[in-house]
């Protein structure tokens, strides 16, 4: 996947990342984590704004700086990065609206070829979960390195 | 005349952050987490990983 991103800056655990997106809104630091959920093997991804002033993340913003495509790339390194070291990982993802769930959408669609070959993803919508096929509103995604392979 | 610098779009490099860890516990992905675990307790998970849950 050749996606142009930003560079990441990883945390020590390896669970955490941040990155800096520039646009005409100036300079905003998100931040990425993967949380295991309550499932072992299952790691939520967390994706926000950090308040320039508190430092604590920023629930309501919406950056919208320009650089959606850029953005979304980013996310994807770090979801190469984290599988790498935890090949096992299934990672689950849910918008907190319904626009960033359009926009994981389309940066999944947009790149499906090249995501299908290191990563199988579930799209759940109305019917259910099935293998993310384009075209479909989901309300939550779910991927893993094909590589996964299950303990015994 | 000189042109401006222009400011850096990128982290400065280096190791790993110890800070950025702090990020974890952080109310928001705390709740996400919390919302998270919730779906997936009302909609289930794919078959094909369903046997995750008898781990």
């Amino acid at each position: 996947m050749n996606l142009e991103a930003y560079d990441l800056l990883p945390g020590s655990s390896g669970f955490a990342f941040e990155f800096i997106s520039v646009g005409p809104k100036g300079r905003i630091e998100k931040i990425v984590t993967y949380t295991e959920m309550e499932t072992p093997g299952f790691f939520n991804l967390g994706f926000g704004d950090k308040d320039p002033i508190t430092k604590r993340m920023d629930d309501l913003s919406r950056s919208g700086n320009g650089d959606t495509e850029k953005v979304l790339a980013s996310v994807v390194q770090t979801l190469l990065q984290f599988t790498s070291l935890n090949p096992n990982a299934i990672v689950h993802a849910k918008g907190s609206t319904k626009a960033r769930n359009r926009l994981y959408q389309m940066g999944i669609s947009k790149y499906l070829d090249d995501v299908m070959k290191n990563f199988k993803v579930y799209g759940f919508s109305t019917s259910g979960w099935e293998v993310f096929k384009k075209g479909i509103p989901y309300e939550a995604f779910m991927a893993h390195r094909l590589s996964f392979t299950t303990p015994t | 005349m000189k042109a401006k610098k222009k400011k850096k779009d990128v982290l400065s490099k280096g190791g790993p952050s110890m800070e950025l860890d702090h990020y974890l516990d952080d109310p928001y992905f705390k709740k996400k987490l919390a919302e998270a675990n919730a779906f997936i307790a009302r909609v289930g998970l794919p078959k094909e990983l369903e046997h995750r849950l008898n781990r």
